[in-house]
């Protein structure tokens, strides 16, 4: 139960950066044509008076008490419901994402691990390699060229159906993809030389048992470590692909909150993403127990020591 | 006469990396009748467990080869196998112990699970699977482990139970062969007793043709009627057990591994090792393997391998019997 801890620090550095990095909201609010008196007003309206601890202890209160996370300055709308609206499309995509580097990288990975040495190794390792240096925007604009003005099989921007899903999916996923397949690799590599894979042969268990069955699962758990870390990544992270297909997404509301001084909206939406995140870290650990008897007899041990 | 269940003519393996080669096995032949023990003996690197794995045709991939020789079981070549028709025999027909049982067994799996799903490899199309479950219990009784620890994981196991565990799983489908490949080697000894106790009565109980690899001489003795030392790849001599352990005349190899065991009758003050190491397996000389730690070396020795000397079952590789491993009597009377 380490979220409330974490979501406080992320909320006191986040805050504490904000407040440290030049310009002020008011400004912001009110170009550049605004007068002194005028910035000097709002910034009393908005608290900015206030010596910074205070600031921040007035800010915990709203949004912990009154579970107010404020209003955003640029859109005068709720930051909550700024929220609302997007958060839900980046967790579309970053779970298509997400989906689709497993289910490309995990496979390839194990089949490269399995074929050491052969072609179906070397090609998908150096095709990983590639992957993994290219930048995101780059490829993602080379498949909107490609997909969507040249063929015209995908709508290249918004999130209007299905199909416009399609390519930011595969242009988030790429270098996760790659990724996951090195990790995949190096994990099941590692695996199949243990000796309990070779007593399965010794059992006669056909091949794809022993591989699938036998050493996927063991291989499992850095897998699934780092799916949950690109969980977090690409849910907040996810800016330059939100950017060129224009999904209305959470890692691009929070750049622009930051390039405008909106500082709830970004305070809002970091303390909202550092909770999801710490939830995906649950959920892995969760995930660690039900795939390894072994951790889940060290957690009953000490539930059982503690009670 | 029993059949014979397993022919091993003239193996060779080696494992070969980018820098060197590795000869580990240098062949060696051996036979083995149904329901007799064998017992390897040997240093370790002696090539032992290599045999034993090339036997299942489990060696690592791509760094081994079997560059000559034959392995015959019921008369069928192991070499000429294809992978489908092995898997067939290996868990059914041969099945094999290892070395380790701290890490031969899934961690993620029950014990349970892995002991069932050698039974469902081989008898899934005979029986029910429910009858698959009561053979697992049983299994798990005759080892000596109470049927209702089946749902636990290997590492709520002790190490003794890991290794019945394992011996469970290899005797769950009666095997005709079994490899036992150091089953002892990684318990303590009061443990090792009572492993090594229940193999042999397993094994006398249901009439397995075993191989056991050891390099402990005591075990060979309690266990094997048929003996074999391996010395650097290669049988440096074999017999029954009466031949190694009773006969007069022995490969100075074998008589430096009965020297450095400690009587309990006579006042030692240090053990008596052999002098000297493993010759290099990654060179390949002319002579003996032993000639550089003999105690009994000759000129000979160092340039021309020695052949098989034969007296019936008795097999020595040496060029002290060049003329037969004769009785001392005999060799009297010649002078």
């Amino acid at each position: 139960m380490l979220i409330i801890p974490i979501t406080l620090g992320v909320s006191f550095i986040v805050f504490a950066i904000l407040a440290i990095t030049p310009g002020d909201p008011a400004t912001m609010i009110l170009g550049i044509g605004g007068t002194q008196e005028e910035i000097d007003r709002i910034n009393r309206e908005l608290g900015y008076d206030q010596p910074f601890l205070k600031r921040y202890a007035d800010y915990l209160y709203k949004a912990i008490v009154k579970q107010d996370l404020g209003t955003s300055y640029q859109f005068k709308t709720t930051v909550w419901s700024n929220i609302r609206q997007r958060l839900p499309i980046s967790f579309k995509v970053t779970i298509l994402a997400l989906s689709f580097a497993s289910a490309v990288g995990i496979p390839i990975g194990v089949l490269s691990a399995v074929k050491q040495y052969s072609l179906l190794d070397t090609i998908p390792t150096i095709m990983a390699l590639f992957l993994a240096a290219i930048p995101t925007f780059w490829l993602g604009m080379m498949l909107m060229l490609l997909f969507c003005l040249e063929l015209r099989w995908f709508p290249a921007t918004g999130i209007s159906s299905w199909k416009s899903y399609v390519m930011p999916t595969i242009g988030l996923g790429m270098p996760y993809a790659a990724q996951q397949l090195r990790f995949a690799r190096s994990s099941m590599l590692e695996t199949i030389r243990q000796d309990y894979i070779r007593t399965a042969r010794a059992k006669g268990a056909p091949e794809n048992i022993v591989i699938w069955k036998h050493a996927l699962k063991n291989a499992l758990l850095p897998i699934i470590t780092i799916i949950g870390v690109n969980f977090s990544l690409i849910l907040g992270g996810a800016v330059a692909t939100e950017t060129l297909f224009s999904i209305p997404g959470l890692g691009s509301m929070v750049v622009t909150g930051i390039k405008m001084k909106d500082i709830p909206m970004v305070m809002g939406s970091i303390i909202v993403l550092s909770i999801i995140c710490s939830f995906v870290i649950l959920v892995v650990d969760l995930l660690y127990a039900l795939i390894d008897p072994r951790i889940k007899a060290k957690y009953t041990k000490r539930r059982r020591s503690a009670a | 006469m029993t059949e014979t269940i397993l022919e091993v003519k003239d193996l060779e393996v080696q494992y070969k990396t980018e820098l060197e080669t590795v000869y580990a096995v240098n062949g060696i032949s051996f036979r083995l009748n149904e329901g007799e023990t064998l017992g390897i003996v040997g240093e370790t690197g002696a090539g032992k467990t290599t045999t034993a794995l090339s036997v299942l045709r489990l060696l690592p991939e791509r760094v081994s080869f079997i560059p000559k020789g034959e392995i015959y079981f019921q008369g069928q070549n192991l070499l000429e196998m294809k992978e489908n028709e092995l898997r067939k025999i290996r868990g059914e027909k041969i099945a094999m112990i290892f070395q380790d049982p701290m890490t031969s067994l899934n961690p993620v799996m029950t014990v349970g699970e892995q002991i069932l799903e050698a039974l469902i490899f081989h008898r899934a199309e005979k029986a029910e699977k429910a009858e698959l479950e009561k053979r697992v219990d049983e299994v798990l009784t005759m080892v000596g482990i109470a049927a209702d620890r089946k749902a636990d994981y290997p590492h709520q196991f002790s190490g003794g139970m890991k290794q019945r565990v394992v011996i469970a799983m290899a005797l769950a489908c009666e095997p005709e062969l079994l490899i036992a490949d150091e089953p002892t080697t990684a318990l303590d000894v009061t443990i090792q007793a009572q492993v090594l106790l229940m193999i042999r009565n397993l094994r006398d109980r249901l009439k397995t043709a075993m191989i056991m690899i050891t390099h402990d001489l005591g075990i060979v003795a309690q266990t094997c009627d048929n003996v074999a030392v391996m010395y650097a790849g290669e049988l440096i001599e074999s017999g029954t057990a009466e031949d190694i352990f009773c006969a007069e005349k022995h490969h100075p190899y074998t008589e430096g591994l009965f020297g450095s065991i400690p009587s309990l009758r006579v006042y030692t003050e240090r053990l008596n090792p052999i002098a000297g190491l493993m010759p290099d397996p990654t060179e390949r000389n002319p002579g003996c393997k032993f000639a550089p730690r003999c105690p009994k070396v000759m000129a000979i020795c160092r340039s021309s391998h020695p052949e098989d000397a034969v007296e019936n079952t008795h097999r020595i590789k040496c060029h002290l019997y060049s003329d037969g491993i004769t009785d001392p009597r005999k060799e009297e009377e010649r002078l």
